[in-house]
């Protein structure tokens, strides 16, 4: 079912967004080689039609084999279904698991879902708290990715910082190993000559993180597999976003300077809501080029543009 | 909107299959409950599992059976629109209300659950009694969670165990 809804506050600044995408339904409802959406928009929206390759689904894997451990049931369950119990648990507590017994000691290791939240570490909200908080956040999240669990090797990754003490700055370097050195063995921060290893990621998504030219680099050439990307509240200095392989991509309240293309032939969801970077500048004010989007298997389209 | 596909060869009364748990009790269901099996549904969709024949579930017993299928007859309008854009927030609040419900029950029963969701590949009902798991595990010291779990209490040589490796891992435990 195709649906667009398109909303634009621009508050008189001098934002374009053109949206080139090449819609197409299924169904085929719409034939029309050019939609434009909206009196409101400060720039005109032409929407394509072409046709879209199907795509097949996949489903969460469980692998592993059952290993019967006396005392308690729950610890005679599959790895992966363990591991999907911890799936809906943040990092630290999943670390944790390993002293409850022998049979978990290691599962944690092979976990293919990673929560990384700050939130886990808040106990008040007085700033000594939150600094302390930050702190035993950082410790953790630096000891965690860069010895023990390599974002390379993850099936879903996330990662939220708070907004104090510089951390999505640390975020972005903690990212930037993670591209350098991920897709060795966990511990080993080895430069390896040539382009840097892929990553298996389906679904990344960062809250409050510093974002460069490298990440974007990466997203282009290095998550093959990658097709949920949810960048939230994250400042990304970078120009495009390109992938062979996103499904859905989400940016909210993202502060993006010079964000000018969105390409994924893959592409099926897309929503976006970004803060335009000329209300920041303040008295210095400067224009936003046009976005382009280029998603020819696109049904659906969700964006939103605050001044 | 109206939805254009409701006549799918179905007329009048809906198909039934049946299903056969280890202990050889046997469950009649609609096929569309039973579909939200990945594995019963290319079963069903070739015919399997009617009129006198009935699919054996040798992994699943009765009382572990009769709890999925439970699950599956209250889900199965839902999956059959597609996720269910279409929805109500009524709808959704209401199947919330039966999911919360549902997974209120015996760890035991939660774990045969787990395990017959896997078995069938029911992806719904997996997450729900993984998330419900998490929950009970959520916030707790080792300990705790090792009460609330049902393991049985440590030995001693457990005990220094748990401790040298919450030392080891001091990082986890700030």
């Amino acid at each position: 079912m195709l649906f667009i809804e398109c909303r634009l506050r621009t508050l008189g600044l001098p934002f374009t967004v053109v949206v080139t995408t090449n819609i197409s339904n299924r169904a085929g409802f719409i034939n029309a080689s050019t939609l434009y959406l909206g009196q409101s928009l400060v720039g005109r929206m032409p929407i394509q039609t072409a046709q879209l390759p199907g795509q097949g689904r996949r489903t969460m894997e469980h692998p592993g084999t059952i290993v019967v451990a006396g005392g308690d049931r729950l610890s005679s369950l599959p790895d992966g279904l363990l591991h999907h119990i911890m799936y809906f648990m943040k990092a630290r507590q999943v670390v944790q698991t390993c002293v409850l017994s022998t049979r978990w000691r290691h599962l944690w290791r092979s976990v293919p879902c990673l929560d990384v939240d700050q939130t886990e570490f808040e106990t008040g909200v007085l700033v000594a708290g939150l600094r302390e908080a930050w702190h035993k956040f950082e410790d953790f999240s630096v000891i965690l990715l860069g010895t023990h669990v390599s974002i390379a090797h993850l099936d879903t990754f996330r990662l939220r910082t708070c907004y104090l003490f510089g951390a999505s700055k640390h975020a972005c370097s903690w990212i930037r190993r993670a591209i350098k050195y991920g897709a060795q063995e966990p511990g080993v921060h080895q430069r390896e000559r040539g382009s840097f290893k892929p990553w298996r990621l389906r679904r990344l998504h960062l809250s409050n993180v510093d974002l460069e030219e490298s990440f974007a680099e990466h997203l282009r050439s290095g998550c093959p597999s990658l097709e949920d990307l949810e960048l939230k509240s994250c400042t990304c200095d970078f120009r495009a976003i390109a992938s062979n392989s996103l499904k859905n991509l989400s940016l909210k309240c993202c502060t993006c300077k010079e964000l000018s293309q969105i390409t994924s032939a893959t592409l099926e969801s897309l929503d976006i809501q970004l803060r335009s970077s000329v209300a920041q500048s303040g008295s210095n004010k400067k224009a936003c080029g046009p976005l382009t989007v280029t998603a020819p298997a696109l049904p659906c389209l969700f964006l939103y543009v605050i001044g | 909107m109206a939805a254009p596909e409701s006549g799918d060869g179905n007329n009048g009364a809906a198909r039934m299959v049946t299903l056969i748990s280890s202990d050889n009790t046997r469950f009649e269901v609609e096929a569309a409950a039973a579909s939200l099996s990945q594995t019963l549904q290319l079963t069903i969709l070739d015919g399997g599992g009617g009129g006198g024949d009935g699919i054996p579930l040798p992994n699943v017993d009765s009382a572990t059976l009769s709890k999925v299928l439970e699950y599956c007859i209250k889900h199965a309008p839902a999956a059959a629109n597609g996720g269910a854009p279409n929805a109500t927030a009524v709808d959704r609040a209401e199947l919330e209300r039966f999911d919360n419900e549902f997974v209120n029950i015996d760890q035991s029963v939660l774990y045969s659950l787990i395990m017959a969701a896997h078995n069938l590949e029911i992806e719904g009902l997996q997450s729900l009694v993984a998330k419900k798991v998490a929950d009970m595990i959520k916030g707790k010291s080792p300990m705790e969670i090792r009460r609330t779990l049902g393991f049985p209490d440590p030995t001693p040589e457990e005990q220094a165990e748990m401790n040298a490796h919450m030392l080891e891992y001091g990082w986890a435990y700030e």
